[in-house]
């Protein structure tokens, strides 16, 4: 059937065939797919670990990244990533101080390369890498100048369980110099396929204890510990010191007044009461003695009250992470833990020395002088003695003062 | 043979529902074949002279008398006259006139009549509602015979209204398809009148025709006569951009059994479904004439096949009902909505909802956080499900119809009809819809004389299980993974790769396969488990089934003075009053306390004068009122002068106007997005407390101040339009030449506006304010444009007959707008030119059997814009074409043919589905 129509019709379709064909050729517009927004492609140049091994001058830095195992994540294209490196000087004094002394800083390069290479711990050297990179980029001018410091995530994962909770670092800048943690950058926003190099002075590797337990095992701040212990009375929770200490995602700043300053303060207090209720000098000395003799005990006794413990404990406490290179060169005040209750208190006050970028000395000074009396932050500074001792969860200067928020 | 045996069935029942009606029918018989029994009967038979076949639905009248027939389907009649010798006219549109005169009873009266091919001499009554040949007409027509129908390369005859002058056709579905005509096109159009029979074919609770799903069979359609443009004056409001008026065909002319088959292929290059699918078109009519006093009509129809499908995928940037098309897809974009993939309308600022959040609980990470800009919102969308996902392909629609006509007097008959139909078809709105197991019934009872009608009827409708697919598959979301749980798995995600180091770009595909996990796969059990329990709950109960009970009911009546004013002058004057009943149980309009009744009421007067021979003048008005909106006059005025014997010129002054629809009173629908959508019924604005917490424009708030919105009064619109144009045949009357130009002037032109209405006091000042449900809420409201929008328009038309029966046609039109104020969305949505070419032969070759025809379309480009999507539609070829054999012994043809045989996918509104080819063989029995 179909034949004979098609044959009947031949001559009527011809000029049809022809419309057809010029139609055909005129097709309508297919619909458009949705076009793709193009994914971000990495940078030109080389990736992190092959830049840093295409540096002579970072060689054994580039030894640190082999051994960490870290170079694939450093090489991976599709991420970006800040890498704090370390030239070969400065790898020098980090093996230095991490083989005790047994490599010594003239030792010939090699001796450096096999430390590394061999005696240092994978795990060690993958932390250092871990907590030497932080993910995304952060170039020196997104460094800000802002007190104390920028908290920025490492990719040291501090919960297995949950990849959120990651140590920090903390990169600053100030008048002074730029840092990460406490170690000055010495050369920044190299370019890279997959992020940023920024180099530092030396390594700075990652805490590995908790405030708690450092405070802990220092010899002289016992009183610090009886006096925290007191403050903590009758609180749960994180709004015990201890907890917050013990607390792995805190961030945390301890002005840690060693036990003398206790001591002058336990003195202080106790002869000014007696000779205040006495008259007698020499009955206040011998009860403020006892009370001294007694040690941090006494911070747990009636003598004390739990809330002006509490109080000083918080007022040598800050929520953010001090190093001594964060704080300034012309002294300023600052909050602490204390103006979380007392919003208004005009706080510690700080003041910082530098050689060169290096910080090497703090004042602090309280609001209140001991003995009392005297116009606010009147009282002698007190000094650190041991400064930028950095926990997982924050850092502590030891100070030779007890400062009094009043 | 099973849909015969099916139809004969559902005709039993409806017979039996009739009983008590033809009880009354078979006494008023018996009376009249009494009163009959005095005079001759004639009978005799009527061929065609070319094809010899018998010719059916040949009218037999009496010259000078009232009485005639019809010829039946094998050109056979008889009736009965009150003397001998009498003057016969016999006459059947597509032959010439013959008379012959009958002086004896006894023999056969065998007449011959021969084919004319001649142009221009149909007859329409829509233009004037009293009957006059098409060249006369005073303002454009077109027309659509069943010849037509047949001869059509269309799938459908529905689809035949496409080719037509100036006509666009938004396609939603295979089965929903809304003609429209000088502009405004949507996916069902509510300034397009479209009367089956006389009766209002609008879905009522949605104030347009759902295409044909509810109407005609094929095999039933006599004509259809469209008005383009502005055409209230006779037809009441709503004609602003055209009247089509589809007529059955009357049980006493068309009578005898005939069917139809058709079995086609679609998706056979597999693009939009898996597999080639068959299209299947069955239908069927039954007519027979009892007595020359009754006959009735049962027709069915069912169209079966996957449909066309959304496939737009490409990325929308919603603002309220407005947007654009951006780029990035599912992978690229977090954010992602694309067109026609729903459940990706969910959106929220990451940012603000969950990373910040984090940062209170974990502030270790606050730093970080707050360096990936906490201005900048990081927008995520859900993932959403593609259309064809969701959506089920399988398309049905199943029309039934039945009339019952009784002829009280020669001159009076009264006529009892239905229609029912129920289908399956996709339309767009704001959003798209499914209609599922939509029903509508359209019931009649009519009385017609030669000089006046009165006509009531009723339209019920039913949606069935028809749901919003965007809002059904946002809620399916839900119910498989609330949002907080889903953006608070997607946000510890994209925290945790940024820390891992990777690009935002990364950490957002990491977040959504984490959020992502576990989804369900479109088509699973779990799936469809869960979406069938979102689906069937009414969306006033937090589902996406909407409710829509709303009914119509119609009284009119007309009255035709001219024989009672002895010719002297034509008037017709005539009346209707229509009620509204909205029920839709909460779900589309504010009745969760009840329905909601609109009335409305109307009358027309038309006076007609011929001035010396040459010069018809035509003046109608006509009144409307609305219960919630004042009365409304809109005249009209024609002259049609006559330039020659069958040229004319015509010129007309129309106006249209009307009331805003049910929906644009009183819908108040939430379709996500923060956005509602509401009515222009004032007791909104108390009741969202507009007055005292004041709504502001989108714009101002996108644009970073909100600026108050004033309300105004709420008005119907109108529309004035001028047209001159000319008919006339030439070339030996061997080309007909149609050429109109128009202007039309649109007052308070509704559209809608989105205003932003604050939750927390302020004013609000972003998009992104706007969006968050909990700051802010966004209303589509109703409103009128002060300004004057204007559109303006020409179209030519040439038909030209050439040698052994072959014609060609071609058609050129073009449409415009102006003065659209900026900010508005006028949804003009059409190309400025479209151009339709035909060339067909019905009658080929020696036996004259074969036919063809081939169609070409061809529309240019334009931007289209609706509340749903606003995007550049590209521009449109069709070709469709047919080819047929009639086998005369059988009274049978043969088709075979395609719609858009070049299979160019196209779509004619944004978001629409894509039309592909469909190629179909048919059988036609006693098809006429």
């Amino acid at each position: 059937m179909l034949s004979v129509i098609k044959g009947r019709l031949k001559t009527a379709m011809l000029p049809l065939l022809g419309a057809v064909m010029v139609i055909g050729s005129s097709c309508n517009k297919d619909l458009e797919v949705p076009a793709p927004i193009v994914a971000p492609t990495p940078g030109a140049g080389l990736t992190l670990a092959s830049a840093i091994a295409a540096n002579p001058n970072d060689s054994l830095f580039s030894r640190l990244i082999v051994r960490s195992g870290q170079a694939a994540v450093l090489n991976n294209a599709a991420n970006e990533y800040t890498l704090f490196a370390v030239d070969n000087a400065g790898m020098k004094v980090f093996v230095n101080a991490a083989s005790g002394g047994a490599v010594p800083l003239a030792a010939p390069d090699a001796t450096f390369s096999a430390f590394i290479s061999n005696t240092l711990p994978v795990a060690s050297a993958a932390g250092i890498i871990q907590y030497l990179t932080l993910p995304q980029k952060l170039s020196s001018s997104q460094i800000p100048t802002t007190f104390p410091n920028l908290q920025r995530p490492t990719l040291i994962k501090l919960d297995p369980t949950n990849p959120l909770v990651v140590m920090s670092a903390f990169p600053s800048k100030n008048a002074v110099g730029a840092y990460f943690n406490n170690v000055p950058i010495t050369g920044v926003d190299v370019p890279a396929a997959n992020g940023i190099i920024h180099h530092i002075f030396t390594v700075s590797p990652p805490p590995s204890s908790l405030l708690k337990s450092m405070i802990a095992a220092e010899p002289t701040l016992s009183y610090l510990r009886a006096a925290i212990t007191r403050a903590d009375s009758g609180q749960v929770g994180l709004n015990r010191f201890d907890s917050a200490l013990n607390f792995g995602v805190a961030n945390l700043t301890v002005y840690a007044p060693n036990d003398a300053a206790f001591q002058t303060l336990v003195y202080g207090l106790v002869y000014s009461q007696v000779f205040a209720a006495t008259g007698n000098a020499a009955t206040a000395n011998t009860q403020a003695n006892n009370a001294v003799a007694a040690g941090p005990a006494f911070l747990g006794t009636n003598n004390v009250t739990t809330q002006l413990v509490r109080g000083i404990i918080a007022y040598h406490l800050m929520g953010v992470r001090v190093f001594n290179c964060n704080m300034p060169t012309t002294a300023a005040n600052f909050p602490t833990l204390l103006n979380g209750a007392i919003a208004l208190h005009p706080g510690l006050r700080l003041q910082a020395s530098f050689t060169g970028p290096a910080a090497t000395a703090f004042t602090a000074t309280g609001l209140g002088t001991f003995p009392p009396g005297g116009a606010p932050y009147s009282g002698g500074a007190a000094n650190a003695t041991k400064r930028d001792q950095h926990g997982v969860n924050g850092v502590y200067h030891i100070i030779d003062r007890v400062l009094l928020p009043q | 043979m099973l849909i015969l045996l099916h139809i004969l069935k559902q005709k039993n029942q409806v017979m039996k529902k009739f009983t008590s009606f033809l009880v009354v029918l078979l006494v008023a018989n018996l009376i009249s074949v009494a009163a009959m029994a005095q005079g001759a009967t004639i009978s005799g038979n009527v061929k065609n002279s070319s094809t010899k076949e018998g010719a059916s639905a040949v009218s037999i009248t009496v010259k000078g008398g009232n009485t005639g027939t019809f010829t039946d389907d094998k050109g056979n009649f008889r009736f009965s006259v009150k003397s001998l010798p009498v003057t016969l006219i016999i006459s059947s549109v597509g032959y010439e006139l013959q008379e012959i005169t009958v002086s004896s009873a006894d023999q056969a009266v065998i007449v011959d009549l021969k084919p004319s091919n001649s142009l221009g001499q149909e007859i329409v009554v829509s233009a004037t509602r009293v009957a006059q040949r098409i060249l006369e007409s005073p303002v454009s027509v077109e027309r659509v015979s069943s010849a037509n129908i047949r001869n059509a390369p269309a799938a459908t005859y529905y689809d035949v209204v496409g080719t037509l002058k100036g006509v666009d056709v938004t396609t939603s579905s295979l089965t929903f398809k809304t003609p429209s005509t000088r502009g405004f096109n949507g996916s069902g159009s509510v300034r397009v009148n479209q009367l089956v029979d006389g009766m209002d074919n609008q879905a009522p609770g949605l104030n347009f025709s759902v295409g044909s799903v509810v109407g005609l069979s094929e095999l039933d359609v006599d004509n259809m006569e469209l008005l383009p443009g502005a055409s209230s004056a006779l037809y009441g409001p709503g004609g602003m951009n055209g009247t089509l008026l589809i007529n059955s065909k009357n049980p006493f002319k068309y009578q005898g059994l005939s069917f139809q088959v058709k079995a086609g292929v679609m998706h056979f290059d597999k693009r939009q479904r898996a597999q080639a699918s068959p299209y299947h078109n069955w239908s069927m009519r039954w007519a027979k004439k009892i007595s020359e006093k009754f006959a009735f009509k049962i027709t069915t129809e069912l169209v079966q096949a996957k449909d066309w499908a959304g496939v737009d995928e490409r990325n929308y940037l919603r603002a309220g009902t407005a947007g654009t098309i951006i780029g990035g897809d599912r992978a690229s974009d977090p954010n992602y909505d694309g067109v026609n993939v729903y459940g990706d309308e969910t959106t929220i600022d990451l940012m603000r909802n969950v990373l910040l959040p984090i940062s209170k609980q974990a502030p270790f990470l606050a730093p970080f956080i707050y360096s990936l800009d906490t201005n900048k919102a990081i927008n995520v969308s859900r993932t959403g499900y593609t259309e064809r996902q969701i959506v089920n392909p399988n398309t049905v629609n199943y029309k039934l119809g039945a009339s019952f006509n009784y002829k009280i007097t020669p001159k009076i008959e009264a006529i009892l009809s239905g229609y029912w139909g129920t289908g399956n078809t996709v339309y767009t709105g704001s959003e798209r819809y499914s209609l599922k197991g939509l029903k509508m019934g359209q019931y009649k009872l009519e009385l017609l004389s030669k000089n006046w009608l009165l006509r009531a009827y009723t339209t019920q409708e039913n949606a069935g299980e028809s749901f919003n697919a965007t809002v059904t598959t946002r809620l399916y979301n839900e119910k498989w993974k609330a949002s907080p749980t889903w953006y608070g798995t997607y946000g510890q995600t994209y925290l945790a790769a940024l820390l891992g180091g990777a690009v935002s770009y990364n950490a957002h595909t990491a977040a959504r396969a984490a959020a992502d996990q576990g989804r369900p796969a479109a088509g699973s059990a779990q799936f469809n488990k869960l979406f069938d329990e979102v689906r069937k709950v009414p969306i006033s109960k937090g589902g996406g089934l909407f409710v829509d009970k709303t009914d119509l009911y119609n009284f009119e009546g007309q009255y035709n003075l001219t024989e009672a004013l002895d010719n002297k002058v034509e008037v017709l004057i005539g009346g209707n009053y229509k009620k509204y009943v909205l029920n839709s149980e909460g779900t589309l309009f504010a009745d969760s306390a009840g329905t909601i009744g609109i009335s409305e009421y109307g009358g027309y007067l038309q006076v007609a004068k011929e001035f010396l021979d040459r010069v018809k003048v035509t003046v109608s008005g006509r009144y409307d009122k609305n219960e919630n909106f004042k009365g409304r006059f809109t005249p009209r005025a024609t002259a049609v002068i006559k330039l020659a014997k069958n040229n004319n010129l015509r010129l007309s002054y129309q106006t249209a106007y009307r009331f805003p629809s049910t929906q644009q009173q009183w819908i108040n629908l939430d379709i996500g997005s923060n956005v509602r959508l509401l009515g222009g019924n004032a007791n909104f604005r108390n009741f969202y407390n507009m007055i005292s917490n004041p709504v502001y424009t989108l714009e101002s708030v996108t644009a970073g101040a909100g600026v108050k919105f004033n309300f105004d009064d709420y008005k119907p619109e109108s529309v004035v339009s001028f047209e001159v144009g000319y008919k006339g045949l030439v070339l030996q009357d061997k080309l007909l030449i149609d050429l109109y130009g128009y202007t039309g002037e649109y007052t308070d032109f509704i559209t809608r506006r989105v205003v932003v209405q604050s939750k927390i006091g302020a004013v609000p000042s972003s998009l992104n304010e706007a969006r968050d449900a909990n700051r802010a809420r966004m209303f589509s409201l109703p409103v009128n444009i002060s300004d004057k929008v204007k559109t303006f328009g020409y179209g030519i038309g040439l038909d030209y007959r050439l040698p052994k029966n072959f014609s060609i046609g071609v058609n050129l039109s073009s449409d415009e707008i102006d003065n659209v104020p900026t900010g508005f969305a006028a949804n003009f949505n059409v190309p400025k030119y479209r151009l339709n070419a035909t060339l067909a032969n019905s009658a080929l070759g020696k036996s004259k059997r074969y036919g063809f025809s081939v169609s070409y379309r061809w529309q240019d480009e334009f931007y289209y814009e609706s509340d749903f999507v606003n995007s550049m539609l590209p521009a449109v070829h069709t070709l469709d074409a047919q080819v047929s054999y009639k086998l005369p012994k059988t009274k049978s043809i043969l088709k075979i043919g395609a719609n858009n045989m070049l299979n160019q996918y196209y779509y004619n509104a944004a978001g629409n589905s894509q039309i592909g080819g469909l190629y179909y063989v048919s059988f036609g029995y006693n098809v006429y």
